[in-house]
């Protein structure tokens, strides 16, 4: 029922950001239309950091305090990060060939991103190929504490390195008005109102299967 | 504008995929539920009536 609630608001928050995106807000002066892409490109980034950001945090209180529905919210946020992150990579593939001719030109920003996604996969590939559901947490844990030295750095990426990506808040590139910038705050409000529901979701899908593994265990079957 | 078109069809494909996984995920672990604790129930009965 509270999930019901929280995707209802977060379709209806979608659906005016995307309004707001691709109708409301005016062209940008020097790249035009194609600055609507930075509303998707920026919300899905913004997403993927945060989802990296609860995974660490998730895999720090689990092996503070050993209860595994912490490593169950660290492989989740994870997951999710992964698929906000491949859709700022193919956003961002997308943006600079418009802009800079090809889909790839070895950015720092583009390199620390693919660089974050991979580490993140391994994350991932590490908690399926270990079967001790112990050792798994564990090693997993301590894995996504040393994955997400990739966070900061691909965020600090454009600031420390000369970059062709533009940062699109302090930046002379683009020419953002305060109707582009409600914009770009309203599609991030409704990604993260989004993603709430999706790691809701998943939480729950982590609590079942662990339902699922008492029951089995209760009936002498061993895991799922 | 071809481009914003294409990725927006990339994002939302992709939150629906996620949506659509993890309610699949969700109703087939409720059905498992249901089977493991009927399971049990007529197991414990069983015992019971022994």
């Amino acid at each position: 029922m509270k999930r019901d609630i929280i995707l209802c608001i977060a379709v209806a928050a979608s659906v005016v950001a995307s309004y707001a995106a691709f109708v409301w807000a005016p062209s940008e002066a020097t790249t035009g239309d194609l600055y609507r892409i930075v509303y998707v490109h920026v919300a899905s980034a913004w997403i993927c950091y945060v989802a990296f950001s609860l995974s660490l945090i998730a895999s720090i209180a689990f092996l503070a305090k050993r209860k595994h529905a912490y490593d169950r919210i660290a492989e989740m946020a994870a997951i999710l990060g992964l698929a906000y992150g491949a859709v700022a990579l193919i956003s961002g593939s997308i943006w600079a060939e418009a802009t800079w001719g090809a889909y790839w030109n070895w950015d720092p920003r583009e390199t620390t991103t693919l660089i974050l996604w991979i580490a993140y996969m391994g994350y991932v590939s590490i908690k399926h190929s270990i079967g001790s559901i112990e050792k798994k947490a564990v090693i997993g844990a301590v894995y996504n504490i040393l994955a997400f030295s990739t966070v900061p750095l691909s965020y600090l990426s454009i600031l420390l390195l000369p970059t062709l990506h533009p940062q699109v808040l302090s930046s002379s590139e683009v020419a953002l008005t305060t109707s582009m910038l409600a914009t770009l705050m309203l599609n991030l409000l409704a990604a993260s109102i989004f993603f709430v529901y999706l790691l809701t979701t998943a939480s729950t899908v982590g609590s079942l299967e662990n339902r699922v593994n008492t029951l089995l265990y209760e009936k002498g079957e061993g895991g799922a | 504008m071809f481009e914003v078109f294409i990725v927006s069809v990339i994002y939302w494909t992709a939150l629906l995929m996620v949506f659509l996984w993890l309610n699949r995920r969700l109703a087939h672990l409720k059905e498992r539920i249901a089977d493991l604790e009927a399971g049990i129930g007529v197991k414990e009965k069983g015992k019971g009536g022994e």
